[in-house]
């Protein structure tokens, strides 16, 4: 098990990692397209944007799996070891909750709503930009669980911006 | 029908944040919820589901992580070292000049890094160590460090305001972006003043300004970084580029200064990309996530039933203010910044706009306004950060930060009352 | 309240603010259905793109989140491509032509009823201007003036091919950009309707204003498919009749603000307003309209614009 939430950890932060890149890379070639060569390139913001959409879901999931969404845990913290962990237990549930039926089940509703759709600049199908919403709920699903197995718990609340 | 389903909007929100639910799981199953109160199942969903993609589909939340990427390229580069030294010729002269020198360093540190966690981190490894050589108290540096690193996330580049950008329906960044700079700066200030009342009461030294040619040195080796604000800013202001241009040209501009600086390795770049995933991932998830319970609100009509009830206690703009500067104080203790101007925004903003505010005005306020919270327990990312780094626990430091936090909310009035604080750079630029 | 028990609330979304003819038209189009139905049908008008952008909303149309909605034809290119056809410049000669195209039922036929099985039909559309050229110190007024000229266009493909047929060179920003871009010189022109000169400002930068005409993009409503559905017939018939009522009383409207904003621009701010010959640019984007009747995907709708054209 813990094998595998490596080897899914590893998977989501590379594709991530290239999209990351992909994206710094592409504005800035918007930029210079638009000064030194002079060319627009209505494709390149069209699909920067698709590349974000995935990229930030992607990395939600990832972050999911490693328990670093925020959220609010002082007043947790002032219960028992026994209810804190149950709290714990419940939030996973919910969690499983809004991943399978929102994001899998929603979200391939939406990919066959969404089929015949064409995105403007790129004519990339939108069905494709959807596609990422049931697949990392399928990510988080799995994070979860390994979670609930594993008996983690979220630690103090981490630090955002 | 509106009362219902907005009771069970916020009471399943609250619930849920309650038993410790990830904010943004908390956000997307209360206005799921919602939802179902008044769309049948499978519209509900589909509408729900729809909205979370399309909350993060827009070409300036892209300037989130690569400002976000530029920041801890930054942190990582051996910039904070000469930004100090830079400050220090600056302030040195100053009563608790080492003190003085880290309100300064955070200014421009965290106006670069756009981060109060980093700068906080950065400052506070570098100064601490400094101040307590001579004598300063571990408390009085912790929260002169905690009460200015802040100021950041006000001084542009700064992700809160594109943030806030988004979520008010597009605000101009670049006019955001030069509106944060007099209250960002009055922030530090004001931390600048508290301390040299503070350093003179505890009579701590004078540093010795070093000689006129380490000075020269200090300066020439910090404008290559203070260099990336006049570009990066410049080239956003002027129209050349935009804010997530922008971004990418600090993403491009930090890598080439930490390889100058520090030999930046291959063997950094993972861990670089990975922090820089695991804050934005949890940032736009966060985002989107409160697209959908935006949507929600609009659709109950809640925003505006919200301001007729807060019209119907005060009629008057600074009744309003007041009322809202309260609210956003209270939430700030204990909601971090990114999820509390997510919330706040579509409640607060169609308020301010029936009194003919301006957008760029109103969301100077609610920014500041919800930042003076990062330096508040039981919540605060700056005062968990600088009490760590200064090896404090949180409530030793608590009393020395009442001071600044009090001077701190006297500028936030001003930034309130005087809607020119914020105005007056933007329309200089006529943006 | 005096609400009749039992009415039907219709939810419609828009972009544009209370005070944007589009809007005025709506309201009178949810008066005509209210007055026709006795009350039985309500509109409830979400404007300012409270409930999200054009796509969104169209996409809150196919759930059925919302039941009507009004986006611009362009939002709806990415649905049906017959819609890009709007794109495609000087399509319509001049907005009597459009006129008469967009009155053909066989066009609209093809065209409201095509996106049925996406979840949406169209009910009508409303005059959303003629798209002229503008820029900051230069007159156009034939193709060689063209020359060099950079232009801002909208992030559309065959946008970017008119320019470059035309001898400029497009330029594809976000439109919030446009302004400051033709202050500090980064473009030299765009092109829109008259209402983007008082409406953003973009009269303080922009000094000439070249009645080009060179795209007629209007503004689509459009219903979910299963809603209109299942209404009775005269209810049906109620939602069709006030929403081709409210196309003609938005003409007016809209030539009411046009003027009034020309007049504004003209006086106001300086602007220069210049009559084209518009023949040489009919001609210089030929190869687009050859583009676009190969094209398997548009050449239907392009068909049977050119037949409604020369209809009597
Ligand atoms: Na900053
Ligand atoms: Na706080």
């Amino acid at each position: 098990m813990n094998k595998a939430k490596k080897w899914v950890d590893t998977f989501l932060l590379s594709l991530s990692s290239i999209l990351l890149i992909a994206m710094v890379v592409l504005s800035i070639w918007q930029v210079l397209a638009r000064y030194v060569l002079n060319i627009a390139s209505p494709g390149t913001e069209e699909l920067t944007r698709f590349m974000l959409i995935w990229f930030g879901l992607i990395s939600a999931a990832y972050v999911f799996g490693a328990k670093k969404h925020i959220a609010i845990l002082f007043l947790r913290e002032k219960f028992s070891w026994k209810t804190q962990l149950s709290q714990e237990r419940l939030t996973d549930m919910l969690v499983i909750l809004v991943a399978s039926v929102l994001m899998v089940f929603g979200g391939i509703r939406v990919v066959i709503l969404t089929s015949a759709q064409m995105a403007a600049a790129t004519g990339i199908p939108m069905a494709f930009v959807y596609l990422s919403l049931p697949l990392c709920g399928l990510f988080v699903i799995f994070y979860t669980i390994h979670g609930m197995l594993t008996n983690k718990i979220t630690g103090k609340e981490e630090v955002g911006v | 029908m509106i009362a219902i389903a907005g009771s069970v909007l916020f009471i399943s929100f609250i619930l849920l944040m309650l038993i410790g639910a990830p904010i943004a799981v908390a956000i997307i199953l209360s206005s799921v919820l919602t939802f179902f109160t008044v769309l049948p199942f499978d519209v509900a969903l589909m509408t729900s589901a729809q909205r979370m993609i399309t909350g993060i589909d827009n070409f300036t939340m892209l300037a989130i992580p690569l400002f976000v990427l530029a920041g801890i390229i930054m942190n990582n580069g051996g910039i904070a070292f000469r930004l100090v030294n830079f400050a220090k010729v600056l302030v040195g002269k100053l009563p608790g000049s080492l003190a003085q020198t880290n309100a300064v360093g955070n200014m421009l540190f965290g106006s670069i890094a756009g981060s109060s966690v980093a700068s906080a981190a950065a400052m506070g490894r570098i100064m601490g160590p400094m101040q307590q050589k001579q004598g300063y108290k571990k408390t009085f540096s912790a929260a002169v460090n905690i009460a200015s690193a802040p100021t950041g996330l006000i001084i542009p580049p700064s992700s809160v305001l594109i943030v806030y950008s988004l979520v008010s329906g597009g605000t101009s960044v670049a006019a955001l972006f030069m509106a944060g700079y007099i209250p960002g700066i009055l922030w530090g200030l004001a931390v600048m003043v508290v301390a040299f009342f503070m350093a003179k009461k505890e009579k701590y030294p004078v540093s010795p300004l070093p000689n006129i040619k380490d000075i020269l040195y200090i300066i020439g080796s910090a404008i290559p970084s203070l260099f990336l604000i006049v570009i990066v800013i410049g080239g956003i202001v002027a129209g050349i580029f935009t804010a997530t241009e922008g971004a990418a040209v600090a993403v491009l501009y930090s890598t080439l200064l930490a390889i100058i600086y520090k030999g930046l390795k291959w063997k950094d770049i993972p861990g670089i990309l990975k922090e820089t995933i695991e804050i934005t991932g949890m940032i736009l998830f966060l985002i989107t996530s409160s697209a959908l319970f935006s949507l929600v609100m609009s659709y109950l009509g809640l925003p505006a039933a919200i301001s007729e009830s807060l019209l119907s206690i005060t009629e008057s703009q600074t009744g309003f203010l007041l009322i809202m500067i309260t609210i956003l104080l209270l939430a700030g203790t204990f909601l971090d910044i990114t999820p509390a101007v997510l919330i706040f925004t579509p409640i607060f903003l169609p308020v301010a706009q029936t009194f003919g505010m301006d957008p760029v005005h109103f969301g100077m306020i609610l920014c500041f306004g919800l930042c003076i919270g990062n330096m508040t327990p039981p919540v605060g990312s700056a005062l968990f950060v600088g009490a760590t780094v200064a090896n404090v626990r949180i409530e030793q430091v608590i009393r020395p930060l009442l001071p600044y936090f009090a001077a701190v909310i006297i500028v936030l009035l001003f930034v309130t009352f005087f809607p020119q604080l914020s105005l007056f750079l933007p329309n200089l630029f006529n943006l | 309240a005096a609400e009749k028990s039992g009415a039907m609330e219709l939810k419609l979304a828009h972009n544009q603010t209370l005070d944007h003819p589009v809007h005025i038209s709506l309201v009178e189009f949810g008066r005509l259905v209210e007055e026709k139905s006795n009350g039985d049908i309500k509109i409830r008008i979400y404007p300012n793109a409270q409930l999200g952008s054009e796509r969104e909303v169209t996409e809150l149309t196919q759930t059925g989140a919302v039941d009507l909605a009004k986006v611009s034809a362009s939002a709806l290119e990415a649905f049906e491509s017959d819609y890009s056809i709007f794109s495609l410049p000087y399509v319509f000669e001049d907005y009597d032509m459009f006129e008469k195209v967009m009155n053909n039922e066989n066009v609209t036929d093809k065209l409201y009823n095509q996106t049925e099985g996406m979840g949406f039909i169209g009910l009508t559309y409303y005059n959303a201007g003629e798209r002229h050229l503008y820029t900051k110190n230069r007159e156009v007024n034939d193709i060689p003036d063209m020359k060099g000229l950079k232009v801002r266009v909208q992030p559309s493909q065959t946008s970017v091919q008119m320019i470059e047929a035309l001898g400029g060179i497009p330029t594809a920003m976000a439109y919030g950009e446009v302004y400051t871009a033709i202050q500090s010189g980064v473009i030299d022109a765009a092109e829109n309707n008259e209402t983007a000169l008082v409406g953003n400002n973009h009269g303080e930068v922009a000094k000439y204003y070249m009645y080009t005409g060179h795209q007629i993009v209007p503004d689509m409503f459009i219903m979910n498919a299963n809603r209109f559905n299942q209404l009775s017939e005269e209810h049906q018939e109620i939602i069709k009749e006030a929403a081709k009522e409210s196309t003609v009383f938005h003409e007016d409207v809209w030539a009411k603000t046009v003027q009034e904003q020309t007049e504004t621009a003209k006086n106001e701010m300086g602007v220069n307003f210049i009559d084209v010959d518009k023949s040489p640019f009919i001609e210089a984007v030929q190869p687009l309209h050859e583009n676009y009747s190969n094209n398997e995907n548009t050449a239907e709708i392009y068909q049977l614009i050119q037949e409604a054209k020369k209809d009597e």
